[in-house]
């Protein structure tokens, strides 16, 4: 089985927040909020892409909007298998974390 | 920073790039994604401005390009990676070919690319000013003076007031080069008197400035650059600086400073002074009323919308009205001259600058063909290497377009990295191109009006032009017949690639030769013009600028021994007739005979003294010369061509009468021939010897000229100089030898010259890397052949023959279709001169031999290379 890439969890984390608001312009608004760097729209796009074909996300086209001269919205909507792998990823991590203690620099010196 | 409202009028990106990118990523997303888009944009928009945002959206669109072009060229990344990787190998493989190739196409490129710069920077002359599409200069014809930008009369104001369609009018005239005053010392200034309209007119950036500073008398405006000159640091508003106008003592006030103009406008000026001020100087005023129509230029900005015919037909009305019965009789009509015209077309029937620029042009892009010619040749030359290649390819699936498109893509690459060599070597090269053509062209130009759009949009269409039939050739071999060995590639085509390369070698090579014959006249041309004998003798000649106490300075030069003689002249004799604006002013001369009527034609006039003749050497043939003790306010003296306009019988005594202007006919100012003198050039050789006539000089001489014994000239010239300065106390002097100042008007011709030597030459030396590279190739794919001819005898000068023969066939070829072509743009050239050399044969010989040995040399080491090898090294492989 393989687990999500960092970046597909904090995609869906991102759309997850965004609920029925996620298209690329806000989800790398929320991104942006979330790590503090600017995403790479095309970096996006490709990892959504990737995603929508494995069957973790599902779009549809909104309405045309005035603010972008007219055209549609790509959003995009969790599917039940996102919040799998998501569950997933979770438990992974935190069952490994558990048995980890504090890490300080200095041991390791 | 301005503030964006996005309720009423949102920003929009760039059209053009939404179209490309609607056309480059034709899927259904598109919509979406530039939606996207243009969300991000307007955000930006809001933060960081309109055009910083503008960038942002041309950025994202380069970003995407390279990975869609790939695409498209190499289906995909790993694809391309391998293409690259083979591509580089082939390079390495065959070091000569890959510099071949890649030099030809930078020296191409950077050719094209001069040319293309120099080109658009004539053309955007004066198009920084602010709507300049509506501002014109006011030009008057008059059917007897041909086309003065001027009148008589302040034309500004009337047209201002009574034309609605004109917003400003602006008065600009010419000041006769003020002088500063600072401390005693005398500094030269190009200064200008203008009107507070100018300003209004033109886009030159106010640095500085009360308001409207050319409104008042005794205001002057500086340049920046003269600010720092005539101020130094500081703040310059409101200092007083001393001028002298003509003569005139004048205190002006600074009242602003403008940044220093851009190159690229045909104004000429570090100082403006306010034209009220002319009104304050009653000496310089007289003579403005007198001579407006040469002083002054009229610039006008028109409203929006408006017909310039319209205006035109207005103004002349307005001109007839107002003039009196005198002129309107000559009949004064108006034209407006757009202000981006007036670089390149300084006079209406004077297209030489643009046809000069379409020559360059034309020159930069048969040398880009030819340079593509080069890629062809040892494209389809070399493709037996890529053979295999090929081969393996089309077996294991691939399509024929995919072939073509990655052939294509690799050319694409191969001019890229061409471009970006040329790009550096333009950097190396604009300032001796700068130096020779007397501009300021830098790369920065580059960034401004989309120039790098149009410079990559050519880069593109070379690549695509020259990998376009290489890919369509190499993607025909059939897999099976290169597999099998069979390395003829001849017959799969049906047509020959050897004869196509034949055809585009000689193409090359009769272009080459036309343009060798062209530079070559041009060079004989301009050598001629420098050293013809002009019918005066001016070597040894100081001319210098002396308007005051010329009598003075006369008698104090000739106690001078190594002074042979001083004479004083109203204009200089070698450029009669020639104004700052660059046009031509003639007289207008009447030939008053006993009986009969009168009758009109134009004539140069020269004013000058009894020395005259003598100085230059001028044979009189017949009457006498002006004298010393006579009163010759009446006499003139005349040249053959005017003696010759008068019609027959003795032209001595026969009364002429010079009009000047609006000069009342006045019989008693009637002039008599006294004397003929043989024909000289007056004008530069451009011209026809005109009717020219020489009338006494009275004490308001311009130009003194002095003969001077040939050893230790420029001690004279400091004597000369020294002394006319101190007859000139308040005038700065600019004196010279004269065969330097007639050289100096031929520089455009020498500078056109040069470079046309410097570019042919490339075209040749692009052209004989073609040849090299083909005749290397031809060399080692004969090397057997050639092994096994020298075993059975031939001598090394009969292999030379058998493979350099075919190109010495082609080149006699490409002289017969170079000659004429050579010959129809020689004879246009030189249609501009009165007088030039005589087209003779042996320079087409010349040009021919040229072209051929360089043919035969750059074919001859390859083919020597391969026979005086040793015939058992070439065959003993097998």
């Amino acid at each position: 089985m393989k687990f999500l890439s960092r970046t597909e969890e904090l995609i869906l984390l991102a759309i997850l927040k965004l609920r029925d608001r996620a298209y690329v312009v806000s989800i790398q608004e929320e991104l942006k909020k979330m790590t503090g760097e600017t995403w790479a729209m095309g970096a996006l796009f490709v990892t959504l892409d990737r995603m929508s074909r494995k069957g973790y996300l599902q779009s549809r086209l909104s309405e045309p909007t005035p603010e972008r001269g007219g055209r549609r919205k790509r959003l995009y909507k969790l599917l039940p298998a996102a919040i799998d792998a998501l569950n997933e990823v979770r438990n992974l991590k935190t069952s490994i974390w558990k048995n980890v203690p504090a890490l300080s620099k200095e041991k390791f010196s | 920073m301005t503030p964006l409202d996005l309720s009423s009028n949102p920003p929009h990106p760039p059209r053009l790039a939404e179209r490309i990118f609607s056309r480059l990523f034709p899927d259904s997303e598109i919509f979406t994604t530039l939606g996207d888009l243009e969300e991000i944009f307007r955000c930006v928009a809001v933060d960081k401005g309109l055009r910083r945002a503008r960038l942002w959206y041309w950025c994202q669109l380069f970003k995407a390009l390279p990975h869609r072009l790939i695409g498209f060229f190499f289906m995909d990344m790993p694809m391309f990676a391998l293409s690259l990787k083979i591509m580089g190998r082939s390079l390495r493989k065959n070091k000569a070919f890959s510099f071949l190739n890649i030099s030809a196409l930078t020296l191409g490129l950077s050719c094209f690319l001069l040319i293309f710069f120099y080109t658009r920077y004539e053309f955007t002359y004066d198009s920084f000013h602010k709507d300049y599409q509506r501002i014109y200069r006011v030009r008057l014809q008059d059917s007897q003076r041909s086309g003065q930008p001027g009148f008589a009369e302040p034309l500004a104001p009337a047209l201002e007031s009574e034309i609605p369609v004109v917003e400003y009018a602006a008065q600009f005239c010419y000041a006769f080069g003020p002088v500063v005053k600072i401390e005693n010392q005398l500094y030269r200034s190009t200064g200008r008197f203008a009107d507070e309209n100018f300003l209004r007119v033109f886009h030159f950036p106010i640095r500085r400035s009360i308001d409207s500073p050319l409104a008042e008398p005794y205001a002057v405006v500086l340049t920046e650059s003269a600010a720092a000159r005539f101020i130094g640091s500081g703040d310059p508003l409101g200092k007083i600086l001393s001028f002298i106008i003509r003569g005139e003592p004048c205190e002006l006030t600074v009242t602003g400073v403008l940044a220093d103009l851009p190159r690229n406008t045909h104004f000429d000026f570090d100082l403006l002074i306010s034209f009220p001020t002319t009104e304050a100087l009653p000496e310089f005023n007289a003579l403005r009323e007198a001579v407006s129509y040469r002083l002054t230029a009229t610039y006008i900005k028109l409203h929006k919308n408006t017909s310039v015919q319209d205006c035109e037909e207005k103004i002349s009305a307005l001109l007839k009205s107002r003039s009196s019965g005198d002129i309107s009789a000559v009949g004064i009509s108006c034209d407006l001259q757009p202000v981006a015209d007036i670089h390149l077309r300084p006079d209406n029937e004077d297209n030489s600058a643009i046809r000069s620029l379409t020559l360059y042009l034309s020159l930069g892009i048969i040398i880009l063909i030819i340079a593509c010619i080069n890629y062809v040749n040892l494209a389809t030359a070399r493709s037996s290497i890529r053979m295999r290649e090929i081969g393996i390819r089309k077996t294991i699936g691939a399509q024929r377009r995919q072939l073509i498109k990655q052939f294509i893509g690799e050319a694409l690459i191969l001019t890229g990295i061409s471009f970006v060599l040329s790009l550096i070597l333009i950097w190396f090269i604009l300032p001796v191109f700068n130096r020779i053509l007397n501009r300021d062209i830098g790369l920065s130009l580059f960034l401004e009006n989309s120039l790098w759009l149009e410079t990559l949009g050519i880069v593109i269409i070379v690549g695509i032009a020259s990998g376009a039939y290489p890919a369509v050739f190499l993607s025909s071999f059939k897999p099976v017949r290169i597999l099998r060995g069979m390395a003829q590639v001849s017959g799969t085509t049906g047509f020959r690639p050897s004869r196509l390369r034949n055809i585009l070698v000689a193409m090359q090579f009769a272009v080459s030769v036309a343009l060798i014959c062209v530079s070559l006249f041009i060079h004989q041309q301009v050598r001629y013009i420098k050293t013809k004998d002009t019918g005066f003798d001016r070597s040894n000649i100081i001319e210098a600028w002396a308007p005051q106490n010329a009598t003075a300075v006369k008698e104090r030069l000739l106690q001078n021994a190594k002074i042979m003689g001083v004479t004083t002249a109203s204009n200089c004799i070698a450029l009669s007739g020639r104004k700052n604006s660059g046009e031509e002013f003639m007289d207008i001369i009447t030939h008053v005979p006993d009986s009969g009527s009168p009758m009109d034609f134009r004539a140069h006039n020269i004013q000058c003294d009894h020395a005259f003749l003598d100085v230059f050497r001028i044979p009189l043939i017949a009457g006498r010369n002006f004298s010393d003790n006579l009163n010759e306010s009446r006499s003139a003296i005349v040249n053959e061509t005017l003696a010759r306009k008068l019609g027959p019988g003795n032209p001595i005594h026969k009364r002429i009468r010079i009009k000047n202007g609006t000069d009342e006919e006045d019989e008693s100012k009637d002039l008599f021939i006294v004397g003929i003198i043989k024909d000289f050039h007056h004008q530069p050789l451009t011209h026809a010897i005109k009717p020219l006539i020489l009338t006494h000089i009275g004490e308001n001489s311009m130009i003194l000229y002095a003969r001077v014994q040939g050893e230790d000239t420029a001690g004279s010239l400091a004597y000369i100089r020294e002394t006319v300065r101190e007859f000139n106390p308040d005038r700065i002097l600019s004196i010279g030898f004269l065969d330097e100042l007639i050289a100096e008007v031929y520089k455009p011709e020498e500078s056109q010259s040069t470079l046309l030597l410097v570019f042919s030459t490339l075209a040749v030396l692009i052209a004989c890397f073609g040849v090299f590279g083909l005749a290397a190739f031809t060399a080692e794919r004969k090397t057997k052949e050639i092994g096994i001819r020298k075993v059975l005898g031939a001598q090394t000068g009969h292999l030379f023959m058998m493979v350099s023969g075919d190109f010495g066939r082609l080149c006699a070829l490409a002289n017969v279709i170079g000659w004429p072509i050579g010959y129809y743009f020689v004879s246009r050239w030189m249609a501009k001169f009165a007088y030039h050399v005589p087209i003779l044969l042996w320079t087409f010989l010349l040009a021919g031999v040229l072209v051929l040995a360089s043919m035969l040399v750059s074919s001859g080491t390859q083919i020597i290379r391969v026979a005086r090898m040793n015939p058992a090294d070439i065959l003993r492989h097998e």
